[in-house]
């Protein structure tokens, strides 16, 4: 429990306070409602097994839930919260069809690639007045500017930008994270990985396999819907951009750099990433979608568990190397280490 | 007597194409019986038991599990009757612990609490207790075999099927697999496909012969072993 609840929520709280004294707070409320999209494709992809390659179509719309309830109904929690439903019952659905439909692991990242193409072409054709959804017109190219964002429940003029708007997502991040881990170490979340490591066993264990991937994939697309809320509020714009493939991909990059099979690395492979993104984006002289390009392929070669399991191996080398209480080398940490289910543990 | 059967296959077909992988099979398994299966290869053994365990819809026939008709139900399905089915090449979840595996097995219908005291008492019936906290992609053949016996037993199922479980064994190995099959006979119902004909004959009371996707015979070990038509089966001649 301490491990799992209070370890991750003080790091997070004392990284919450630190980093806006390293890095200015609007790059990081970008890089935290990234974090967030990774983390939501790491629990599916990682722990259960799903590769949703249309990830980023659940960020748009959770984006363009939150836009278009601001505008009709001018109060920014109710479209919060829509935000986070639309995206999930879309997801509910359409998973509902893919995983009774028995789709295979190759066809299911096909599907949910053309969806989200679909989204972006549909978004981007969207311009005339008859898109409109209340009062909240779609916007085509230009998408949708202009919408209330979020403020103090108590006090509508007070908004939440800038600083305040990074800590209000950086605590959704911790929230979210700390009930995922608190997911997987229920019998749920241990479930879910039994059956990405081998979906017949868990069939004829007597679990409803189908029933268990649409949960997982809905709750992906929740917390997939709550980064793209928070990148509403913090582009005040949505864009037909967020549903591209660029954006898709780029997510599956963070998860794979971060290390897929944890939720540290996601989060991780987001910030470095995305920061990484934002650097080169201040720079004409290589195009930064071939550095991207460069830096996953050597992830693959030099870390192929990612940058975050490889982070914990030299932490746990360092933790070996001292002398133990009872005079050894702390030889029994490592024989414990090896018995433990590495998806439960390393975060 | 009718009571007392617990399984029944009417009539039982599967083609595939135009290959008839089972011909109108009857069979019947009564309460707490073991029964083998046997054959030589593409006889239908395995066609039959994937028919059983839902794995494979037959194309015409029934199946009756305790009265319920189970055609065209899914693998969960059949389990959630109470039914344990072991593969042939050991179905395990690789990367988790030898515990691990019992325990999500175990906790289907079960509290945590009553999970944990369910896979204690399986790894002692099995003994694999010692190896309950490693990974079981790090286990040999046969200790995979027994893990997979254990995950299957863990489910607390009535009948338990089981598709050539002294495959790539040791003699020791074979002998412990007895043992258990022995113990979980006092309580369960067992079908087992097996081509080790040993193996058959030390456990095995009935015998049911598959040849060309029809039963050919069904009857006691001894009748069995003595028949000159499965003995013409399994060295290739023609009957």
């Amino acid at each position: 429990m301490v491990r799992d609840v209070l370890l991750p929520i003080i790091i997070g709280m004392v990284l919450m306070l630190i980093l806006p004294s390293v890095l200015d707070s609007y790059t990081l409320t970008v890089l935290t409602a990234y974090a967030m999209l990774a983390l939501s494709l790491g629990f599916i992809w990682g722990y259960a097994g799903i590769l949703c390659f249309g990830q980023a179509a659940f960020f748009g719309l959770g984006a363009y839930a939150y836009a278009i309830a601001a505008i009709n109904f001018g109060t920014p929690w109710g479209p919060f919260f829509i935000a986070i439903i639309i995206p999930a019952i879309f997801a509910a659905v359409f998973g509902a069809v893919l995983f009774y439909g028995r789709l295979s692991d190759v066809y299911l990242a096909v599907v949910t690639l053309v969806m989200t193409l679909i989204l972006f072409k549909f978004m981007n054709s969207s311009a005339g007045e008859i898109y409109k959804i209340g009062k909240a017109r779609l916007g085509g190219y230009n998408g949708i500017p202009g919408f209330e964002t979020l403020s103090l429940p108590w006090d509508p003029s007070e908004y939440l930008y800038d600083e305040s708007l990074f800590y209000f997502a950086f605590s959704l991040l911790i929230l979210v994270y700390v009930l995922l881990r608190i997911c997987l170490q229920r019998p749920m979340g241990r479930i879910l990985v039994g059956m990405r490591e081998n979906e017949q066993r868990a069939e004829l264990m007597g679990y409803d396999i189908r029933l268990l991937k649409t949960i997982a994939f809905t709750i992906g697309a929740a917390i997939a819907g709550l980064a793209g809320c928070l990148y509403a509020n913090w582009a005040e714009i949505v864009t037909p951009s967020l549903f591209s493939l660029g954006q898709s991909a780029e997510t599956i990059i963070w998860v794979i750099v971060g290390g897929a099979g944890t939720l540290t690395g996601p989060i991780l492979g987001a910030a470095v990433l995305g920061f990484t993104k934002f650097l080169l984006g201040q720079q004409s002289v290589i195009d930064n979608t071939l550095v991207l390009g460069v830096i996953l392929i050597l992830a693959v070669l030099l870390l192929p568990r990612g940058i975050f399991p490889f982070l914990v191996q030299i932490w746990q080398a360092l933790i070996r190397r001292l002398p133990s209480p009872g005079g050894g080398r702390g030889r029994h940490n490592q024989n414990n280490r090896k018995q433990q289910p590495d998806s439960y543990h390393n975060g | 007597m009718a009571s007392l059967v617990e399984l029944e296959a009417n009539q039982l077909c599967m083609h595939f194409g135009g290959v008839r992988a089972l011909d109108n099979v009857n069979f019947t398994l009564r309460r707490q019986e073991l029964r083998c299966l046997i054959g030589p290869n593409g006889a239908g053994k395995s066609t039959f038991f994937k028919c059983l365990a839902g794995m494979l819809n037959p194309t015409s026939g029934e199946i009756r599990i305790r009265g319920q008709h189970t055609n065209g139900w899914h693998p969960h399905q059949i389990a959630r009757l109470g039914i344990g089915i072991k593969t042939q090449v050991p179905s395990v979840m690789n990367s988790l612990s030898v515990r691990e595996n019992l325990w999500l097995a175990a906790v289907r219908g079960n509290s945590t609490k009553q999970a944990d005291n369910i896979v204690a008492q399986i790894m002692d019936q099995v003994s694999i207790a010692e190896l309950s906290s490693q990974s079981v992609e790090t286990l040999a053949h046969g200790k995979r075999q027994l893990v997979e016996l254990g995950i299957v037993l863990a489910g607390q199922p009535w009948l338990i099927l089981l598709d050539e479980p002294a495959a790539g064994l040791t003699a020791e190995e074979v002998d412990r697999m007895i043992d258990v099959i022995r113990e979980i006979n006092r309580h369960a119902a067992l079908i087992i496909v097996e081509h080790d004909m040993h193996f058959v004959r030390r456990i095995a009371e009935q015998v049911t012969v598959f040849n060309q996707g029809q039963v050919l015979i069904d009857s006691n070990v001894d009748e069995v072993m003595n028949n000159q038509a499965v003995r013409d089966v399994y060295l290739g001649k023609s009957l």
